[in-house]
């Protein structure tokens, strides 16, 4: 009786995660069909939209070679540079301004005055001053992952509770005591959101800088392989790029999770 | 030696500005509290009571009068003063133990650690170091908060609302344990509130007040022996007459 039960019990547990894999393949799946469907009845040419099963083959040529791998290796080495030292300077100098007004009113117009400047558009003159390779597209991912994590160390700074610096004013605390226990964990939350979106530019950002030149990296795999007709290649590339993405952001989102614990016990999970 | 340490309040006004108008909040308010008194003080929410508080404690300076600790004119925030307020604005991020670590500014770890153990066990939360906030009843909260405005020895301890928030057995248990804390110690004690019976049960003093702007209309003496029984006849017609008094409104 009781193993007729727990058999039941383990029957409902494997059915339930079955169906919450199954949500979540079903819109791929559905798209993957219907992208088949279009490329099966001869409605586009292979040339503009491979099928699936083309595309399936590019990829596995391209990772048994070891040219993904190259490739999207060196793309992932240019962002993690670039996110390094967008985070580095992010995070200080949000903190600076934050916590000194003095350095608010003096930097604040300048660095507001930069931000809308897409970080593309300065690829003209950071190949001038870096070269083609390295030096530009890093400069290029740490401009356009620093504005989103320094606006949000700047945020998360300006939303400290009114309630936590009275308090410290009563208690006397010292301003040191003051940042690194009240200021910084308050703006934690934020700090992490900033780098996240900040990584997510800053991958977008390398692929735009090697989709314009250059002659490595995962973005300039793409142009050499449109200007082949190669158009399984770009979208593998494309599908490539968005996974790598998503897995990045996911390490994040586990990190964040571990770092704010206390969020999780504060809000009872 | 007992009038060095007392609390004086003298003409006592403040005005708030907001959008160009200004409101009276205090109006010639004067009260002497001697060392380790219990002086409550009721009023409607709004009444500004809590203001006083906030003019005691440090955190506002801007007002008209004179205000006195010690002899002294208050001119900012200070040890000398703890304060406990309606919520108990513990750091979500730091434990029990962390927090308490987050109210004393010197000494050594001994002597903080030592202070730590003696009021949290003051407040029957020995065993509870390792807990963060959220994992804490609202009781249990106010309780380190309470500890927490003990730890640095503050002559004076200004409590605002400290139980509002709380249900009602939590309330009476915690109004329980401040007295005991009171009479262990030699603190004084003054006590915002809009609970008449809190007000009473605790107070050597309760001073009513009114509102917009807030003045003192009356001020009774508790003279009943401690403990108070709530349900005493004495004890019931001095609520009666608070209460009664609160109710004449000009």
């Amino acid at each position: 009786m009781e193993m007729v039960l727990h058999r039941a019990v383990a029957y409902t547990s494997n059915l339930f995660s079955w169906m919450i894999f199954w949500k979540k393949i079903v819109v791929p799946l559905v798209l993957l069909t219907i992208w088949q469907g279009i490329t099966a009845s001869g409605m586009v040419k292979p040339f503009l939209l491979p099928s699936p099963v083309q595309v399936l083959h590019a990829l596995s040529i391209m990772i048994y070679s070891g040219e993904l791998a190259i490739q999207l290796g060196t793309s992932i080495v240019r962002v993690l540079e670039g996110f390094a030292l967008a985070a580095f300077l992010g995070v200080s100098l949000g903190l600076l301004l934050g916590i000194f007004p003095i350095m608010f009113e003096l930097m604040d117009g300048t660095i507001q005055l930069l931000r809308p400047i897409p970080p593309i558009a300065w690829l003209p003159l950071a190949i001038l001053w870096f070269g083609i390779e390295e030096g530009s597209k890093i400069f290029i991912i740490t401009l356009g992952a620093f504005f989103p994590i320094f606006i949000n160390v700047l945020d998360g700074i300006r939303q400290t509770d009114q309630k936590f610096v009275e308090l410290s004013k009563v208690l006397e605390v010292p301003r040191s005591k003051f940042i690194l226990k009240v200021i910084i964990p308050s703006a934690l939350p934020f700090i992490i959101s900033g780098l996240r979106i900040g990584l997510g530019y800053a991958w977008m950002c390398v692929v735009a800088a090697e989709l314009s030149g250059g002659m490595k990296g995962i973005g300039y795999m793409m142009t050499d392989a449109r200007s082949l007709a190669q158009t399984d290649k770009v979208l593998v590339g494309m599908l490539a790029i968005g996974a790598i993405g998503k897995l990045m952001d996911s390490i994040l989102k586990a990190l964040e999770v571990k770092i704010i614990k206390w969020k999780g016990a504060f809000t009872g999970g | 030696m007992i009038e060095n340490k007392c609390l004086v309040i003298d003409n006592l006004s403040k005005v708030f500005s907001s959008g160009g108008k200004e409101f009276l909040v205090l109006e010639n308010v004067s009260l002497r509290v001697a060392q380790h008194e219990f002086l409550s003080i009721v009023g409607a929410s709004g009444c500004g009571k809590s203001t006083i508080l906030r003019i005691i404690s440090g955190l506002d300076i801007d007002y008209k009068g004179k205000v006195t600790l010690s002899g002294e004119i208050i001119t900012g925030a200070g040890l000398d003063r703890g304060i406990v307020f309606q919520e108990h604005r513990l750091l979500p991020w730091l434990t029990v133990q962390e927090n308490m670590e987050f109210a004393i500014n010197k000494g050594n770890e001994e002597d903080k650690l030592a202070l730590i153990s003696e009021h949290l066990e003051l407040v029957g939360l020995t065993g509870f170091e390792k807990f963060y906030p959220g994992q804490l009843s609202g009781g249990m909260a106010q309780r380190v908060a309470i500890a927490r405005a003990l730890v640095n020895r503050p002559d004076i301890l200004l409590l605002d609302e400290p139980f509002g928030a709380l249900d009602a057995l939590t309330r009476l248990k915690l109004q329980q344990e401040i007295l005991d804390i009171w009479e262990k110690g030699k603190t004084t004690m003054i006590m915002v509130t809009h609970d008449i019976e809190e007000a009473v049960y605790l107070g050597d003093r309760v001073v009513v007040m009114s509102d917009r702007p807030g003045t003192i209309k009356k001020e009774f003496s508790v003279n009943l022996s401690r403990p108070r029984n709530r349900s005493d006849l004495a004890f019931l017609q001095l609520r009666e007459s608070i209460y009664r008094e609160f109710q004449e409104r000009t």
